[in-house]
């Protein structure tokens, strides 16, 4: 140190320099040098160079400019701890640590070097000064907010009780401060709700910003998709979905010290339900604290519910400044009303909302208002149809009243869009900011001075007689607009305009209606009961729904096998209740869990669960209907979104852009990425509990490894760069230049902004695994097409819905279904099988003749197909969405909860309503009892897996499961097809009510089936009189014998006597063509060819196909018939045996799809 | 970013670790965690470092933080070192160096003791002013006379912006 004061003193002597005549500048590229640090990697004393040059610039200039070039000598550093003399260096708090730096030896200018360390100096303590007052700033903004004064109420409140409820409006500042507030009174592990994922993330970030913890892990998140949390976590958000499941798993939430439940007002789904079982779980572990935060909206309702707890409830008022409220009806709207819906003929353009009250209102203030005053416009309407059409109606107005910035939001819209709400207008501009209800409580936009209230919502309620969503326009609830009203009062002053009158307002609900009542409660209900809850019935809902519909849903948890006949959970409803999707896309998943080919399974099921890709404009645009035409699938709309997913995964591949290839088809790229995280997650949750094998994509090889390499570093890079960046600073916004420029912008953003979603999709794809996602959206193939529709309908079933009779004779729009609850539906307008409704046709060379002694007037064929739809849904029309469509029979006597037949078998009613007439003889009891044996050795895997796992969940197995799965598995899914496939002519007709009177006989079957020793189709099954239909129970879904027989069976019965029957198996002929003696002989029969049964599956054709062939080669009409090959194209002269061996070795070695599918 | 370094193959285990570090599987550990009781185990030593757990509170406004360092020379500063003990706080608004580079990073001084009555002060110009050292600023009046005129006239001005 003696050393290098002794210099200095030296330097005192030398040449001042003077910034007349110098410039630190010039010396750039030299001093650059010694900003480095000795040590290895040269870490640079400043954090940014660049800010630093800019600094030494302005530093520079500043001191010409006071007349001060000269830059005093420095001081020694026995003179630097003295008073006297002054110098400027004495108000820095910092010093240069000489043995870190990097002295330049060559230096011929001692002064100049000593000169700009201090100039380093001078730069350093500035931006100490600056990071200080940022901290200072952010804990001012802090103590400014609303609940800060609440602060010490809130710490002396938790050590009184256990529950808090702490109510205030949004901007309060009650999310932001009460995790934090917690940590600081000593609270380690802190878990807080939120309705939306986003909220979690942004919260999250917000937080650790204000605890200076931007870069560690105090605080996290944990969303559906994405965890950020570490053991050093100590404020977690959650969504409210996410904590039910932890709950679920570990019943009694050891790990948190405090839960705050926060938005409760918002009544969804799961934040009732976390409300009821928080208020157990307060009883079971007497630690916990709980905190309910909402806003000021019925707190009287939360109050009492936790009164017993001892629940307190802290007010904390928000800022509000006045705000005044003008109703402004728009003249005349029944008139107009009235005019739109007689004139339009198209569909939806009826509903369009009619945008001219909104720019009546911002013409107003254009004219009331001076554009010197600042203030931004939030106009509320229902929906994003809504939104579209006032946006495009202000961006018409703003032609000429240029000060108009027009943003559209709603939860649709990419985060970027949203977040250009936030920027700043140009002087002299205004925002004009069109929003759902997303903006009324959830996201708050500031400086919006005047509000815009259409006083609609959209929502979706639940109709339970038809288990069918509906999709409505309400008026809002009263404290809805007074929400709404609030947002023109944040920044100062406002006004509200309310677009309908004072009465209207008057007549409003007080409060929206909460979630329950508005949704299927089948999951929420199986959840209960997988974390233990013994009776459903019994749990404190804050609200409870209609005992009724609860009673309905227990119901329909059995029809799923998900719940036991005594309600305890089943095997399978405890592996649906660990799967966070819809119950019949997670049945669906348990179902294939036997099926050979998991991973086209997997990529189904996360399809099926992701919104619609498809955007309105997709529907709306003739070019993205153009660009779209050659993925088209006759198969319905699902296999098209899976075309398309494949051929995204192929772009994927070739590393093409992908973004703008979705844009050109309509699509929204966001859906896909999800369907990938999706598929990983189930494929994750199945392995995990061994229902399916690990996936394996393929290692790499070495060029592969090694591209991959580099692939992944540069990703790497840009993923850190990106995380790493300052978050996003509100920005001035735009002009706008008329409407076309929306479109222009969204094409001109895309090279500059680094496509992230893509940059994380290709960090956690390979090629190998791109390959394997690709391959498992390949569905060309016609048994996988139809095996997965096998699979969905095994999910979705009693989801079936049927053609109206009269459908053949009537045009596109007039085609009906039924289901069978609700007659009358149609297919969504933008479904294909509306646009090609003739798939769903029969063709004429799809009849066929009818036997003299069947009389009833449906058609015959072999081609009946239902419709197995996803959800009912109901706009302006009740919609059946997403449809696909099966063989009719073969479908509902795979899938039927109630099966029941007549005496001949010639009869079959599936659950009461759809009734199907086999006319040819043997053909209902071939298919039935193929179908029987299907399903039976379908569960019969199925349990046996689930009771497996159930039964060494804990015993360490090494070895997967997968031997059951492997030895006669393949048999069950080409035996499945080989059913799929039979050609089996029949009638089917929808029963009304009124044919339920007769439908059954009521009576015990005859003296000489009582004598049946076994049961003829099922073996273990033990054989009972169903003494409520008639008839006897022989399976679990199947009642034989219990329909009482019509005319024309019995005619049939009376024609058949004249025929001879003979055994497929054995040479046993019996003299007259009756059922129950031929199901007698089945068992005789069956005892001594049960042996050569299997390998005969193997080798020749299928046993039961000669059963067909010989029951209807010995009835007189169909000895040999025209028969056209659809996959070979071919016309054949063929006995009805030989058709179906034709087809079925042309169908193996082509693999078409046949339309019949 | 210094990742020009990361070039030779001595860095792929470090190139893995930075994986770790993006959370890129985070599903997997979630499913995990969602199966598994959590272990309480502490992460890893390092991690401890940089918790801030020396309480610095402002005698004169009501600033209140926790800091990683009191002292002349943070270890964690890079070439920098203060002329008297201060509350110094690793930079929050920096992101930390990855974590197989042991490079140092960014701080900020919150404050220090009055060089006088030795009271806790922060850098806020209504708490402290520095001259050779920190003064709280009653100490700094009582002071002022023995000092140069440009060093009173510099807190004069502070003092009546003050006001």
């Amino acid at each position: 140190m003696g050393s290098k004061a002794d210099k200095k003193r030296h330097s005192s002597m030398r040449q001042p320099i003077n910034l007349v005549n110098f410039s630190f500048l010039e010396h750039r590229a030299t001093l650059s040098d010694q900003l480095l640090t000795k040590s290895r990697h040269q870490h640079s004393l400043v954090e940014n160079e660049s800010d630093f040059w800019q600094f030494v610039n302005k530093y520079e200039s500043m001191l010409r400019q006071l007349g001060q070039p000269v830059l005093p000598t420095l001081l020694s550093e026995s003179e630097y701890l003295q008073p006297v003399p002054y110098h400027k260096s004495k108000h820095l708090a910092l010093q240069l640590d000489e043995q870190a730096l990097r002295h330049d030896t060559r230096a011929d200018n001692e002064e100049l070097q000593a000169q700009f360390q201090q100039l380093v100096l001078i730069y350093l303590d500035f931006k100490q000064k600056e990071k200080f007052n940022r901290i200072k700033k952010l804990r001012q903004a802090q103590r400014a907010l609303p609940i800060a004064r609440f602060k010490d109420d809130l710490r002396s409140a938790l050590q009184a009780t256990r529950v808090l409820i702490v109510a205030g409006d949004t901007g309060c500042g009650k999310s932001t401060q009460v995790p934090q507030y917690l940590y600081e009174f000593g609270y380690r592990s802190i878990a807080c709700t939120q309705p939306r994922r986003l909220a979690c993330v942004s919260l999250s970030k917000r937080v650790a910003h204000e605890l200076l913890d931007d870069y560690g892990n105090k605080v996290g998140f944990q969303i559906r998709f994405e965890r950020n949390r570490t053991q050093n976590t100590h404020i977690l958000f959650i969504t409210e979905g996410l904590l039910l499941r932890q709950l679920a798993v570990a019943p009694n939430l050891e790990q948190y010290d405090v839960l705050i439940l926060d938005e409760i007002h918002e009544r969804n789904l799961f934040g009732d339900f976390l409300l009821g079982v928080t208020k157990c779980l307060l009883r079971a572990k007497p630690e916990l604290k709980l905190i309910l935060m909402s806003a000021t909206i019925n707190v009287e309702l939360f109050h009492g519910y936790f009164k017993d707890e001892g629940a307190q409830l802290l007010q904390v008022p928000g800022r509000l400044f006045p705000i005044k409220l003008r109703y402004m009806p728009p003249p005349a709207l029944e008139l107009k009303a009235g005019q739109a819906t007689a004139g339009s003929s198209k569909r939806s353009q009826s509903a369009r909302l009619d945008p001219a009250p909104f720019i009546q209102v911002l013409s107003l203030i254009d004219q009331q208002y001076p554009i010197t005053e600042r203030g931004d416009v939030l106009i509320f309407v229902s929906g994003v149809n809504e939104i579209d059409s006032i946006c495009e109606a202000i961006r018409e107005y703003a032609k000429e009243q240029t000060q108009w910035l027009v943003l559209p939001l709603h939860s649709g819209l990419a985060l970027a869009e949203q977040d250009k709400v936030f920027d700043y207008a140009p002087d002299g501009m205004r925002k004009c900011i069109v929003s759902t209800n997303i903006a009324e409580t959830s996201l708050t936009v500031d400086g919006v001075r005047f509000v815009i209230d259409s006083g609609k919502v959209k929502e979706m309620s639940y109709d339970a007689s038809c288990k069918g969503q509906r999709l409505k326009e309400f008026w809002v609830s009263k404290s809805s607009a007074e929400q709404r009203k609030g947002r023109a009062g944040r920044t100062g002053p406002g006004v509200c305009f309310r677009l309908f009158t004072q009465q209207q307002f008057d007549a409003f609900e007080p409060y929206p209606m909460p979630e329950i009542y508005r949704v299927p409660l089948d999951t929420m209900l199986l959840q209960m009961v997988s974390m233990g809850l013994p009776d459903v019935r019994a749990f404190p809902f804050i609200e409870p729904p209609e005992t009724e519909r609860i009673e309905q849903t227990i119901l329909s948890l059995k029809q799923h096998c998900a719940l036991s006949v005594d309600e305890k959970i089943t095997p399978l409803g405890s592996s649906l209740a660990n799967l966070p999707v819809e119950l019949p896309i997670g049945k669906m998943l348990l179902m294939g869990c036997v099926f050979p080919e998991v991973e086209q399974l997997l990529t189904l099921a996360a399809m099926l669960s992701v919104q619609n890709p498809l955007t309105t404009r997709a529907h709306t645009d003739q070019r993205c209907e153009r660009e779209r035409q050659p993925l088209e699938s006759e198969q319905g709309d699902l296999f098209t979104l899976l075309r398309a997913y494949r051929e995204w995964l192929q772009l994927k591949m070739a590393r093409e852009n992908t973004r703008k290839w979705c844009h050109r088809l309509g699509i929204e790229e966001q859906r896909f990425y999800e369907v990938c995280k999706l598929r990983q997650q189930f494929q994750r949750i199945l392995e995990s509990c061994r229902m399916a094998p690990p996936s394996d994509a393929g290692a790499l090889n070495r060029t592969e490894r090694a591209r991959r390499h580099g692939e992944l570093r540069q990703l790497k890079a840009l993923k850190r760069r990106q995380r790493l960046e300052q978050p996003r600073q509100r920005k001035l916004l735009k002009r706008q230049h008329g409407a076309a420029d929306t479109q222009q912008e969204e094409d001109d953003d895309a090279p500059d902004t680094e496509d992230m979603r893509d940059v994380d999709f290709r960090l956690r794809h390979d090629g190998r695994q791109l390959a394997l996602l690709a391959r498992s959206a390949q569905l060309e193939r016609h048994r996988d097409v139809l095996l997965l529709k096998l699979l969905l309908v095994s999910g979705f079933y009693p989801q079936l819905a049927i053609a109206d009779e009269f459908n053949y004779c009537k045009g596109g729009g007039q085609q009906f279904f039924h289901t069978q609850l609700k007659p009358f539906l149609s297919l969504h307008p933008n479904a294909h099988f509306a646009k090609s409704y003739e798939l769903l046709k029969l063709s004429d060379s799809e009849l066929h003749a009818k036997p003299d002694y069947y009389t009833p007037k449906q058609p015959l064929s072999e081609r009946h197909q239902v419709l197995c739809y996803q959800s009912l849904l109901e706009t302006a029309k009740p919609y059946l969405m997403n449809c696909i469509r099966l063989p009719a029979a073969q479908t509902l006597l795979l899938f039927g909860y109630a099966i029941d037949t007549n005496w001949g078998i010639s009869r079959i009613v599936c659950d009461g309503w759809l009734a199907l007439d086999f006319p040819q003889p043997g053909s209902g009891l071939l298919l039935l009892s193929r179908a029987i044996e299907l399903r039976q050795r379908w569960s019969s895997r199925l349990y046996d897996k689930l009771n497996e796992l159930n039964s060494n969940e804990k015993a360490t197995s090494c070895a997967p499961p997968k031997a059951a799965g492997h030895d006669h598995g393949d048999t069950l899914w080409s035996d499945l097809l080989d059913f799929m496939a039979l050609d089996v002519v029949y009638g089917i007709k929808r029963l009304l009510p009124a044919d339920q009177k007769t439908l059954y006989n009521r009576c015990p079957p005859p003296a000489r089936l009582m004598l049946l020793p076994a049961n003829p189709f099922v073996q273990d099954y033990p054989l009972s009189v169903n003494s409520e239909k008639g008839g006897l129970n022989i399976s679990e879904h199947v009642v034989y014998g219990c329909l009482a027989e019509l005319p024309w069976t019995l005619a049939m019965e009376t024609a058949l006597q004249t025929q001879l029957w003979r055994c497929a198996q054995c040479d046993f002929q019996l003299e007259q063509f009756d059922v129950p003696d031929q199901l007698l002989h089945r068992l005789q029969c069956k005892a001594q060819s049960d042996g050569k049964r299997r390998q005969r599956r193997q080798s020749s054709p299928d046993p039961k196909a000669i059963v067909a062939a010989s029951s209807s080669s010995s009835s007189s009409r169909s000895n040999g018939c025209d028969y056209h090959c659809e996959s070979c194209g071919r016309h054949l002269k063929l006995s009805q045996i030989d058709i179906l061996r034709h087809r079925r070795t042309c169908v193996k070695h082509k693999e078409l799809p046949t339309k019949a599918i | 970013m210094t990742d020009d370094s990361l070039g030779n193959s001595f860095n792929v285990a470090a190139a893995a670790d930075d994986d770790d570090d993006l959370n890129l599987d985070n599903e997997a550990a979630e499913i995990r965690r969602l199966q598994l009781p959590t272990s309480t185990e502490p992460l890893a030593q390092d991690d401890d470092e940089r918790v801030a757990n020396i309480e610095f509170k402002c005698s004169s406004c009501d600033m209140h933080e926790m800091v990683h360092f009191y002292g002349r020379a943070p270890p964690f500063a890079l070439g920098v070192k203060f002329r008297e003990d201060s509350y110094v706080l690793r930079d929050p608004f920096q992101a930390p160096p990855p974590r197989w580079q042991s490079k140092p990073e960014f701080y900020v001084s919150l404050g220090a003791k009055c060089a006088i009555c030795g009271q806790v002060v922060c850098k806020d110009t209504s708490c402290s002013f520095y001259y050779t050292k920190t003064h709280c600023l009653p100490c700094a009046r009582a002071e002022l006379k023995t000092w140069p005129v440009e060093a009173q006239s510099r807190l004069r001005k502070q003092l009546a912006a003050k006001k």
